[in-house]
C-alpha cells in the first residue's frame, strides 16, 4: 500500500507489464517458455480489442470456473437467499427487469442492476462512481455494502468463507485457480475469481456484428440499417455518448493509451429549475460533492440494450420508445408529483442533449437498430449459464 | 451512553431531541496519531505496540460491541485501550485523530492488515473506511407512544446510523488509486487536561447525538454528506465542520474522567 517508487522505473514497470498482457493475451503463443501457466484464450468476436486485465489478477479457465460457480452460489449472502446471479440474471443480459434492484433482506436499491454485458471494457463500474475503476473494487460494494444491503455480508466475511470451505467443489477449485497460494480462501480471492468470470462477460455476435463487421449485408433489415444512420448522426447525437464498439464512452482495453472516463447529465430531471435531480439519486454528486456533478451519471452500453428494460438508472423510464422520446424533447419534462420540472431546461444537461425532430418511421428505425444489437447467443451461452446442477445449490 | 456502560444488551432512553428510546447496533472507530502533550505543551507521539489484531502503524481501532445482543454484525472480541510506549515525561494531556490516515485509507480493503480488514467497516462506494461506525435503532413502542398512536403500524423501526468517513474522493483516472478526498473528515480531539496514570477517555454517544432527531434521516442517519442536515449537530460535536471537512473547535464526543 506505501508504494514509494521514483517515477521513472515506476513507468517502465508499467510499460512492461502491458506489452506482456497483450502478447500474453491475444492467444498467439509465442511465448517461448513450456513453464508459464496456460493462456487464457478470449474467443473475441471480430473487431473486439482484448480486455484490460488488472496485474495481480490475472485470466485463467480454472479462475474464470470459480468465478463462476461463486457468481451463481447463496453462500454469497449473509442470509443464503441470494447471488450475484439473483439481480443479474443472463437472459436479461445481466440485468432483473426491475425499476430498482432489490436486495438480499428486501432493501431497495435507490437504482436498477446494471448490465454485466461487457463489463471487462468499462472504466467505472456502477452508475455513477469514479471510485470504482475496477471489478475487483466494486465487487466488494454489493458484498459488502450497507447502504443499501445488497448481498449482505457486511461481518460476515469469515462465516462466508466457512460455507465456501465446506462446499465439495470447492477447495480443489481453489486451489487450481490460485496456484501456489497456501490459503486461497479469502475475501480478495473470491473477488478476484468473480472479477476473472465477468470479464468473459462479452457480447460482440448481435445481427448488428454480423452486419458490421463480418460482411453480412442482409443480417439486420433496412429499417435497422437507416436506424443505424440516424443513430451515428450529428441530428440524433446518439454516438457522442454511445459509441465505439461497445457503445459507451467510458471504455478503455489492453490496447488503450488513456483511460476515459466520463458521466453526463441528460437532463433526466430539473426539480428546482437548478438541475436538480431527486435526493437519492444524485449521480456523481454523491460521490464528489460538486454542485455541477448533479445528475451526472455514466452512459452504459448500449448492446443488449432491447432486453434490458426498464432504462435509466433509476428505472424511470420504461421502453425504448419513451427513452427516445426523452431525447428528442432534448430533456424529460414531470408535469406533477415531487419531482415535477422541465428537464429540457436543466442548466447542468450535456451539450450534447439538444433534440430532435424524427418521424414515427424514423423513431421505428432507430428502434430496430437498437434491437440489431441484441446477441442472442450470449443470453444463452452455456459458458455464463448457472453451473450448479440440478440438486446442488443453489 | 450518558452516564451508563455502553453494553449491545439494552436500549438507551432519552438519545436526541425527541428523547427516544433505541438500541445500539455497533460501536466501532479507529484512531490514529495518538501523542501525549507535556506540561509545557511538547508532544510525543506513542508508538503503538504491533498486535496484528487492533493496531496497526499508527492507527489503532476501538471496539465496544461484542457481537451480542443487537450488534450482529459485529465481532466477539472488544477493545477499549490503546496500548503503546512513549518516553518519560510529564505529560498532561491527550491528543489523537479520529479516523484512518488518508496514506491507509484508500488500499485494498481486502487484503489490507488487521483492524483494516474488518468489512463492517469498508467503505467501499467511498473507497475508504467507515473512521466511526455506531448504528442505533429507536424502538418503535417508544415512538408510538410519542405519536400518541397506539394501534397504528408505522413501519419497520428506524435505524439511524453514524458512519463517518472522509467523502468527496477523487482517483487518479490512470491507476484509480485515490489522490485526495476534498473532505478528509479526520476530527482533531484534544482532551487538555489528561493524566495517563488516573484518567480514562470516555466515548459518550449520548453527546454525540444531542439535538439531533433520530427519527430523521429517512433510515439513512448521517453518512458525512455535507448537503446532509442530519449530520449537522453530529459534526459539531465531533470536532469537525460539516461543510469542509476539516478538524473543529467544541468537540463533545469525548471527554476525560
Amino acid at each position: 500500500m506505501k508504494r514509494a517508487l521514483p517515477a521513472l522505473p515506476a513507468l517502465a514497470t508499467a510499460f512492461a507489464a502491458s506489452a506482456v498482457a497483450w502478447l500474453g493475451c491475444g492467444g498467439s503463443s509465442s511465448s517461448p517458455s513450456d513453464s508459464k501457466p496456460k493462456e487464457y484464450e478470449w474467443k473475441l468476436p471480430q473487431g473486439f480489442p482484448v480486455p484490460k486485465v488488472p496485474e495481480d489478477n490475472p485470466m485463467s479457465q480454472d479462475k474464470v470456473d470459480l468465478g463462476r460457480h461463486l457468481f451463481y452460489d447463496t453462500r454469497l449472502s449473509g442470509n443464503g437467499t441470494y447471488s450475484c446471479s439473483s439481480c443479474h440474471v443472463q437472459e436479461k443480459a445481466f440485468t432483473d427487469g426491475r425499476r430498482r434492484a432489490l436486495g438480499s433482506t428486501n432493501e431497495t436499491h435507490p437504482r436498477g442492476s446494471m448490465s454485466l454485458t461487457n463489463v471487462a471494457y468499462a472504466t467505472t463500474l456502477a452508475w455513477a462512481n469514479d471510485l470504482l475503476t475496477s471489478l475487483e473494487k466494486q465487487t466488494m460494494v454489493p458484498m459488502f455494502g450497507e447502504t443499501p444491503v445488497e448481498l449482505g455480508l457486511a461481518g460476515q466475511e469469515a462465516q462466508m468463507l466457512e460455507r465456501l470451505r465446506a462446499e465439495p467443489y470447492y477447495p480443489a477449485a481453489f486451489a487450481r485457480a490460485f496456484p501456489g497460494d497456501p490459503e486461497p480462501f479469502t475475501t480478495q480471492r473470491v473477488v478476484q475469481a468473480i472479477s476473472a468470470f465477468e470479464r468473459t462477460m462479452i457480447s460482440g455476435q448481435s445481427p448488428y456484428d454480423r452486419f458490421a463487421f463480418q460482411g453480412d449485408k442482409n443480417a439486420i433489415s433496412e429499417s435497422a440499417k437507416r436506424g443505424r444512420d440516424l443513430f451515428f448522426s450529428e441530428t440524433l447525437e446518439c454516438f457522442h455518448c454511445h459509441g465505439n464498439f461497445n457503445f459507451s464512452d467510458s471504455i478503455s482495453h489492453s490496447g488503450s493509451a488513456f483511460t476515459e472516463t466520463m458521466f453526463h447529465n441528460t437532463g433526466l430531471y430539473n426539480i428546482d429549475g437548478k438541475g436538480a435531480f431527486p435526493p437519492d439519486n444524485v449521480g456523481l454528486m454523491e460521490i464528489s460533492h460538486k454542485d455541477s456533478d448533479m445528475g451526472r451519471f455514466k452512459a452504459p452500453t448500449l448492446r443488449n440494450i432491447a432486453v434490458t428494460a426498464p432504462y435509466m438508472h433509476d428505472g424511470s423510464v420504461s421502453t425504448l420508445e419513451e427513452a427516445l422520446d426523452h431525447y428528442a424533447a432534448a430533456g424529460r419534462t414531470i408535469t406533477t408529483g415531487p419531482y415535477a420540472g422541465n428537464g429540457s431546461k436543466s442548466p447542468l444537461k450535456s451539450d450534447l442533449v439538444v433534440g430532435f425532430v424524427i418521424t414515427a418511421e424514423q423513431k421505428a428505425d432507430v428502434i430496430h437498430f437498437l434491437e440489431s444489437l441484441t446477441d442472442t447467443e450470449f443470453l444463452h451461452d452455456p459458458r455464463f449459464s448457472n453451473p450448479w446442477t440440478a440438486g446442488e445449490r443453489p | 451512553m450518558g452516564s451508563e456502560p455502553f453494553r449491545c444488551t439494552q436500549p438507551y432512553t432519552q438519545l436526541g431531541t425527541a428523547k427516544v428510546t433505541a438500541d445500539l447496533l455497533d460501536f466501532r472507530f479507529y484512531v490514529h496519531d495518538v501523542r501525549l502533550v507535556t506540561r509545557d505543551g511538547r508532544e510525543a507521539p506513542v508508538t503503538l505496540t504491533q498486535d496484528k489484531k487492533w493496531q496497526y502503524e499508527n492507527v489503532a481501532l476501538l471496539d465496544f460491541e461484542d457481537k451480542t445482543g443487537t450488534c450482529a454484525n459485529g465481532t466477539v472480541d472488544t477493545n477499549t485501550r490503546v496500548v503503546g510506549t512513549v518516553p518519560p515525561g510529564d505529560y498532561t494531556g491527550l491528543r489523537f485523530r479520529l479516523g484512518v490516515p488518508f496514506a491507509l485509507n484508500h488500499g485494498n480493503a481486502a487484503t489490507a492488515p488487521s483492524p483494516l480488514n474488518l468489512s463492517g467497516l469498508f467503505w467501499i462506494w467511498n473507497a475508504g473506511y467507515k473512521f466511526l461506525r455506531v448504528d442505533a435503532r429507536v424502538q418503535q413502542r417508544a415512538l408510538l407512544a410519542d405519536a400518541g398512536d397506539a394501534g397504528g403500524d408505522a413501519g419497520a423501526p428506524p435505524v439511524f446510523p453514524v458512519h463517518i468517513g472522509s467523502t468527496g474522493c477523487q482517483g487518479d483516472a490512470q491507476d484509480g488509486g485515490v489522490t485526495d478526498c476534498s473532505r478528509r473528515n479526520v476530527a482533531d480531539i484534544e482532551l487538555a487536561s489528561f493524566d495517563v496514570t488516573k484518567n480514562k477517555v470516555v466515548v459518550d454517544y449520548a453527546a454525540l447525538v444531542a439535538g439531533t432527531e433520530l427519527t430523521a434521516g429517512g433510515g439513512m442517519g448521517c453518512m458525512s454528506s455535507p448537503e446532509d442536515a442530519t449530520c449537522k449537530e453530529i459534526f459539531a460535536h465531533l470536532g469537525l465542520d460539516l461543510a469542509s471537512g476539516k478538524p473543529a473547535a467544541g468537540q463533545a464526543f469525548f471527554r476525560a474522567e
